[in-house]
């Protein structure tokens, strides 16, 4: 589970293969893993009734459930439809290069990912830092940046404003449109600064959030550090399911 | 330089809102909303006002 790092390392992964990607299909296969489950790993009201899965780390992780989409089978699957439907190698590479980082990203918490599923069902974890998803969405925000998980995202923060020419106006326009004839397609309907929010819109949510909950977490609350492998301990991680 | 101080001002609003109204900071299209907002949608209006 990553705050942040799904938001930011396509474009470490854009600037390094610059016009043999795409940045869409990238953030579309980094987001795409939790599309469908996050929202009912922490549960929402609808009209006064909790819809929340039973067991979280099964259902968004697990099999049965739909860790499936964190394997790296998974982004190859979907990127052989997108070859099909599209005929756009670049989208599709793109995509499951997306899904790949967001599958290995996963691998750095307790419960880790399915990476080889359906050849097996064993979860690769590192055990670097807490998964906590299953308790609440607050707490699991305040054990996240409490652990090494910040500081992994915090790599990928200080990266991009370290490559900041990849935000620029005139890489949008020499590298970024090129690669993508999305774009064009966009630039007629829309103008170039709009293209270029939407753009740097990922980029901007994952280091805000990143710089936002931080403060809220040891600022406006007292969660306590814990930087040591596998923390903050003072939570209850969940490990694989058994 | 005038496109930077309007991303700035974004970022330095978006976290002061998300730090004291946390649900501001969890969906993608709420952050990206407010961007476009802030760096397009602002911008247009004060050009029209003109």
């Amino acid at each position: 589970m990553s705050w942040a790092a799904h938001d930011l390392e396509p474009y470490a992964i854009q600037r390094h293969l610059a016009g043999r990607v795409a940045i869409l299909p990238l953030l579309l296969g980094s987001y795409a893993p939790d599309l469908a489950s996050k929202w009912f790993v922490y549960g929402i009201d609808v009209f006064g009734i909790d819809l929340r899965a039973d067991d979280p780390v099964q259902f968004h992780r697990g099999w049965p459930g739909l860790g499936f989409t964190h394997s790296l089978t998974f982004g190859l699957v979907v990127a052989g439809l997108i070859l099909l439907l599209t005929r756009s190698k670049v989208w599709a590479l793109s995509f499951a290069i997306g899904q790949w980082a967001h599958a290995l990203t996963d691998v750095g918490d307790t419960v880790g990912t399915m990476l080889f599923f359906p050849f097996s069902t064993t979860f690769v974890h590192l055990d670097a830092w807490a998964y906590a998803g299953h308790t609440d969405r607050f707490t699991d925000a305040g054990a996240y940046f409490s652990g090494l998980g910040w500081v992994w995202d915090g790599v990928w923060v200080v990266y991009g404003l370290i490559a900041w020419r990849v935000l620029t106006r005139s890489y949008f326009r020499e590298v970024i449109v090129p690669a993508d004839g999305v774009w064009r397609w966009l630039g007629r309907r829309l103008p170039e600064d709009v293209l270029l929010a939407i753009y740097r819109a990922s980029f901007f949510y994952g280091s805000t959030r990143w710089v936002a909950w931080l403060i809220w977490a040891h600022v406006l609350h007292d969660f306590e550090f814990d930087l040591s492998w596998g923390g903050p301990h003072w939570v209850d991680a969940e490990h694989p399911p058994d | 330089m005038k496109e930077l101080l309007l991303y700035a001002v974004a970022a330095a609003v978006y976290v002061t809102l998300g730090v004291f109204i946390p649900e501001f900071l969890i969906t993608w299209p709420v952050g990206a909303g407010f961007l476009l907002l802030v760096v397009c949608g602002l911008p247009a209006l004060v050009r029209r006002l003109d």
